[in-house]
């Protein structure tokens, strides 16, 4: 997870604040040109920010558990060296547990596909950081816990299944 | 031995605290700005839903949000967060399902990046199999919620 403090994260960071920016800038425009759609917004905002507010405790103490003990950098280089089911393991266990955005994977993965890492143990990499278990909470505020838990055991499953496919596929 | 070299690898809980506000910092301009965005956007959608962009049979629906979800970027956070208030407004679990895997699991914005990492065969087969894993898994997850 160190990744998200380098230089390079700033750029994206001003952006998020950049944003933020213009959709306070988009509600001045609305509430100037109509009153009744900036007010029904604006309680509609104020009510699901309400409801949102303790997730974000949540979340912020998921991340820190996350950061204390998970060192996303030894398991990339167990996933390089693990084959059979192990290495299924270890891909789509290393996907949950990859923060950041991709872009910054990417060289990872094509440095250990340059040492040997399998196609679709990448492809179940990518595919499993579909979930991301500090943001389980919001889900299961929205869609509810049994939604969620089939969520993240469907995209367990279909890592794998997506991934041993397109090795198949690769391979023809 | 390993378990001491491991410790100290480990970051302080005060630095781990750090790592993590400094995330969320990041997010939260971005989540704050989506909220504002939806609760916008969300006054029109009844008119949307009206004007048949959701809201026909499910494979119209899954489609339509598998479309959405792939070509769209950002984090899951947002997709659950928009997701969540379509659904709220009346859009299928189907349609929902299908634009929230899309939108984690493909990635058309990354296409390019991907396919000089991994080549365009590899890029674009993931692609198309994580779409579709997308539309089965939004017919898979209504159906056993639902019985």
């Amino acid at each position: 997870m160190a990744e998200e403090n380098k230089p390079g994260r700033r750029a994206s960071r001003r952006g998020g604040w950049w944003f933020l920016g213009a959709m306070l800038l988009l509600y001045l425009i609305v509430g100037r040109l109509d009153p009744a759609l900036f007010e029904a917004s604006l309680t509609g905002f104020v009510s699901t920010l309400t409801d949102l507010l303790p997730l974000f405790g949540v979340m912020f103490l998921l991340l820190w558990l996350f950061n204390l003990y998970v060192r996303s950098g030894r398991v990339m280089k167990q996933l390089a060296r693990a084959g059979g089911m192990r290495g299924w393991i270890f891909s789509v266990g290393a996907g949950v547990l990859s923060m950041g955005p991709m872009y910054l994977w990417y060289p990872v993965l094509g440095q250990l596909r340059s040492e040997g890492l399998r196609p679709g143990l990448a492809a179940a990499f990518l595919y499993s950081r579909a979930i991301k278990i500090p943001m389980l909470p919001f889900m299961a505020h929205y869609f509810g816990a049994s939604y969620s838990a089939l969520f993240v055991t469907s995209v367990l499953l279909f890592s794998v299944l997506g991934g041993a496919a397109l090795e198949r596929l690769e391979r023809q | 031995m390993n378990s001491a070299k491991r410790a100290a690898d480990r970051p302080s809980p005060r630095e781990a605290a750090t790592q993590a506000g400094y995330i969320l910092m990041n997010l939260l301009p971005v989540m704050i700005g989506v909220l504002l965005l939806i609760s916008l956007l969300s006054q029109f959608l009844p008119r949307l839903l009206e004007a048949g962009l959701f809201g026909g049979s499910p494979i119209q629906d899954a489609l339509v949000g598998a479309s959405l979800g792939s070509v769209a970027a950002g984090q899951p956070v947002v997709s659950y967060l928009l997701g969540g208030e379509l659904n709220g407004s009346g859009v299928s679990l189907v349609g929902v399902t299908a634009l929230v895997v899309a939108w984690v699991t493909v990635g058309l914005s990354h296409l390019p990046m991907e396919a000089q990492v991994f080549g365009w065969r590899f890029a674009v087969l993931r692609n198309l199999l994580a779409f579709v894993s997308a539309l089965c898994i939004a017919f898979i997850i209504p159906a056993v919620l639902h019985g």
